[in-house]
Parts: structure tokens; sequence; C-alpha cells
């Protein structure tokens, strides 16, 4: 089915509207809450609040890109119950390379008056300025949490110019992110 | 655990980043035959281990043997220390008459390349130290390909097949055969049909130069920018594609019967409409001369526990893998690569671990040697299958 027509779906409360998610996106939403979570049932459990999430907020939202709107709930739910169940001590090892953005911007220690949203604005500036290799890696590595190894096949690259790539965009990102006033 | 601000930030990207990066995927019916092409970059997903990774001694009398179990690469996901890595994993980039050139980790024989292009800054990154270095190496020709695409760089004793960054497609099929004369540095010579892996029919071809012949004469082919083509929408057939010149091993090219030749060999999706009458011929043709023959997975890999670490090798028995204990084997794995001496003088290996060992060619069956190993991935049991942790 088409987003448009899901979307009106969410708008008239008719509850298919959460079937065809699931049936158009609910793969994708589970892939990336496993990436984070690399636990299967807490994954499902994220994808079923990611429904809700999505039924709570449309309407009033209209979302321009439905795809992304429900893979960055999907995402944004993923973490939290990460933090959840590793501050409880009820999770396996983490899997996700949340450590490789720790040095940009670690905590709310740094820049303590903006939000998170406004960092991800500046990131996203940052990266229409990358190459569209370098910014498509940047994302499936950090936004969807794809292992480098996916990534490599996916743009049919080496690990290691993966990682590379990696690298470097975290570097120039960190710059950028001092440029622009962001406090690290 | 404390999520960092920037993860939580990358949360709110622009709807369309996140969407272009989705979008990009290569499409489904192309994933496994280019997950088996690209592990040449070290990577798998999830690959049920139990038919495609069993050595093949056991191919056919025991393929029962192992248990089922998943595996989720760890390997490639390691930064090792600078001094850890070889000479060809260290320097990557090269700067080239105002080119840039970046590794494809594979050499080549000095038998395949041409004339000395110069002396030049070969540059590595060490991403733990966060420092940069370089290094000064000759350049050379390799033959047939053009050095504006490839050339080969000489670090320690050895020379590297170097690709030139950037995706600039050929416009025409023709433009490809200009950069490199591929009917003599690619050998077409197994091929599945509309499919690839263990359970599709694999064949040798006798001979090529039919259709290289058949490609030369579609020079005008157009190239086509779509990422999501993909083969299942027709008859077709795959050719693995191995190349020393190229620096490529077992990647793929398809011939598909609605008249396009798709192949992921030099480093980017190349995809040009052949038309209906030259993709019958190469695919009729092929069929007619080609006898069956077996299906060779990327690699071999062998799992099970550590029992014995020295200087130079490993032992690792199978039995807790094993479906029957009491076929449980040894294997010796020759520690005779950086690549695989880093795990140990590391500390990351030790006796009673469970792991997954990956090697090229064969093992020598009389004795159980493997001395062929390029990589030993750490694997948990969970649940009576194993699994390797990333």
């Amino acid at each position: 089915m088409d987003d448009q027509r899901i979307i009106e779906l969410y708008f008239a409360r008719d509850e298919q509207a959460i079937r065809e998610t699931e049936n158009k996106y609910g793969k994708l939403c589970f892939q990336i809450a496993i990436n984070v979570l690399n636990a299967r049932e807490d994954a499902e459990e994220c994808v079923n609040d990611t429904y809700n999430g999505l039924w709570n907020t449309i309407p009033p939202t209209r979302p321009a890109n439905f795809r992304a709107f429900a893979a960055k709930i999907a995402r944004n739910l993923s973490l939290k119950r990460l933090e959840y169940l590793t501050r409880e001590k009820r999770s396996a090892e983490n899997t996700v390379p949340l450590d490789e953005l720790a040095d940009i911007l670690p905590d709310e220690r740094y820049a303590p008056g903006i939000g998170d949203e406004e960092v991800g604005k500046h990131i996203s500036a940052f990266l229409r300025m990358e190459k569209p290799d370098a910014r498509r890696v940047f994302v499936r590595r950090y936004f969807y949490f794809d292992p480098v190894a996916s990534i490599a096949e996916r743009y049919s690259f080496t690990t290691s110019k993966v990682k590379n790539m990696l690298f470097n965009t975290r570097k120039r990102l960190k710059d950028y992110l001092i440029k622009e006033g962001i406090e690290i | 655990m404390k999520i960092s601000r920037t993860a939580k930030a990358v949360g709110y990207l622009d709807e369309d980043l996140i969407a272009e990066a989705e979008g990009t995927k290569k499409n489904k019916g192309l994933r496994t035959w280019i997950g088996w092409g690209s592990l040449a970059a070290g990577l798998v997903l999830l690959v049920t281990a139990g038919a495609v990774f069993v050595p093949k001694l056991f191919a056919k009398t025991d393929a029962g043997r192992y248990k089922e179990y998943h595996v989720a690469v760890s390997e490639s996901n390691i930064i090792w220390p600078w001094e850890q890595l070889t000479t060809g994993e260290k320097y990557t980039g090269a700067e080239i008459d105002g080119r840039t050139y970046y590794s494809k980790m594979r050499t080549v024989t000095e038998a395949l390349t041409g004339e000395k292009i110069g002396t030049y800054t070969i540059s590595g990154y060490d991403q733990i130290g966060d420092k940069e270095y370089e290094i000064e190496a000759d350049a050379y020709r390799i033959r047939d390909v053009s050095s504006n695409e490839y050339v080969a760089v000489q670090l320690d004793g050895d020379l590297y097949v170097f690709r030139r960054e950037g995706y600039i497609p050929p416009m025409t099929l023709g433009e490809l055969f200009a950069m490199a004369d591929l009917p003599k540095v690619i050998k077409l010579r197994q091929f599945s049909e509309n499919g690839d892996g263990p359970d599709t029919k694999h064949f040798e071809l006798k001979d090529d130069r039919y259709i290289w012949d058949i490609l030369t004469e579609c020079a005008d082919a157009a190239f086509v920018e779509d990422q999501d083509w993909f083969a299942g929408g027709s008859d077709y057939i795959c050719f693995s594609v191995t190349s020393e010149a190229l620096g490529v091993y077992k990647n793929a090219m398809y011939v598909t019967a609605d008249g396009y030749l798709w192949t992921n060999a030099f480093d980017y999706q190349y995809f040009f409409e052949i038309g209906r009458d030259a993709a019958s011929k190469i695919i009729e043709y092929s069929k007619k001369n080609s006898s069956g023959t077996e299906y060779e997975p990327y690699l071999n890999a062998v799992a099970g526990t550590v029992t014995e670490i020295n200087e130079t090798y490993i032992m690792v028995d199978d039995t807790a893998i094993c479906r029957d204990p009491k076929k449980g084997l040894s294997y010796k794995i020759l520690l005779n690569d950086k690549r695989l001496t880093r795990y140990v003088n590391s500390g990351m290996l030790k006796a009673g671990d469970l792991v997954q060992v990956l090697y090229r060619g064969g093992l020598d069956e009389a004795a159980m040697i493997i001395d062929t190993a390029t990589q030993i991935d750490r694997a948990y049991l969970s649940n009576g299958n194993v699994s390797v942790k990333e």
C-alpha cells in the first residue's frame, strides 16, 4: 500500500494502519531494533512500541517520508530500551557502535544549551556537504547501526575502506561541530 | 550504559538522508550472490554454516556432521593496533598523478605487472593512535589494465593492487573494455543458473572466448544507472569472476535473458543493456559448452574448541559442535600469517575458547592441518547452536 494511503488510515484512526505498517516496514524496524538490542524478544517489543508511537503521533504529524519516520521511532525506542536494559543489567553485551560516536559529544555536559534535535540538524547539514558515499556509510553505521561488514557488502567496499571512511567522517564531523560553536 | 549525545542526535537526522541510505540497498535477488563475492572484505552477516562452511572432506559423505549454526562476523569490526597490521593493511591510500587510489588488499604477481610508473607517497592511518603514516613506494602498471584505474604498488616485497577512488562508471561496455582488456584479465569458468549457493546447479565452462567475442560486439551497450535492478526478474546465469590483475576474488557477473549484464567486479555496480540477442547467445553457448561441477564456497571453515596454543599453531577440536560427539576431530591451524598470530599475541585467544577458523583452499586431510587460515572468530554456544558475537 502506498505510504500516503497508510498515513490516511492513521488519520482516520483505522487500525488497519498498523497492519499495513507492519507489512511494509515491520522488517525494517525489526532490523534496526535487533541491531541495537541483539535480542529477539526485546527487538519485537520495540517494534510493537514503534507501531504505538506511530499511532500516537499521526495525527497530528503528517510525515513527509513515512519509512524514515518509522525508522526514526524504532531507532529512538531501541536506544532507550538499550539504555534501560544495560542500566538494569538485564541485557546481554551491547554490540552497537556507540563508542565510536562517544568522542564527539559524550554526554549532556557537552553543549548543554542545545537539544539533541538541534545537534541532529547540524549533523544533517554536515552530512549534506559530504560525498554521497561517505554520507550513506555514516547513516548506515550510526542511524541503522549496520555492522561494518554489512555496509561493505551493501556498497561493494572493503571493510577497511568502510572503517577509514567512518573514521574520517567522524573526524570531520567533530571539526564541523566545533566550527559551528557546539561545545565539545 | 549512557548513550552519547551524538548517537541520540543522529536519531534526528533529516528524513531524506535516512531514506537515501536505505534506498541504495542492493536488491534481494543479488544479495546472496554478492554477499559471497564480497567475502573478500571479510564479511558475513548471517550464514548458516552447515552446508556451506563444512570442510570439503565432509561435503559428500557427512554433510550433516555439524549442528546448524549461525555466524555474525566479528573480525571485520576489530580495529587492530598499528603494529599488529600487515604492511598491506597499513598502507592503503595513494596519490598518483593527481588521482587517489585505494588498496584492494590483494597481491598481484610480478608477471602480471608492467613498467614502473614512478615512486609515490603511500599513506596509512593508525585508527587507534590517531596518527597518519607515509612511506615512499614504487608503483607499476598492471598488464592489460589502464593505470588510470588500477596500479600495482610494491610494499614490503609484495605488489598490491590499488584501484582509483570515485564512482565514475563507464558509459558504455566499450568504455569498460578500454579500462581493462577483459578477455585477458578475467577468465569466465564457473557459473550457476538462476541462483547461487550450495543448492544451485553449478557448471564449468570449457572456453570463454565466444562470450568475450559477443560482449566485444556490444561495445555500444549503454550503462544503466539502476540501484534497484534485480536478476530474479528474468532467467539468468551468473559467472564467478576472479581476476588477480583487478584484485578481485569470486565476485559476480550476471547475464540475464532479458538482455542485461551486471557485475560488481569493479567495486561498484556496473550494469549494461547488452540486448536480448547477445544475452541469449551467451546463455545458450554457456549451457551447451559446460559440464556440471561442484559448488565452491568462498571460504571453508572449521569450528570448535581451542585445545592448545603455541607459537606455531593452535589445535581446534570440533567435538562440541558435532551432532555426534563421537565424530569429533582435531585440526592443527598453522599460525603462519600475522593475521592469525595477532589473535594469540593480543591475548584474544586462549585455550577453551570456542572459535570459528576461516581458511582458503584445502585441508591436509591426512594430517588434519590447515595452513591457509586467514581469520579466527570467537564463537559462543547459545541454545545448542554456535554464534559469533560482533
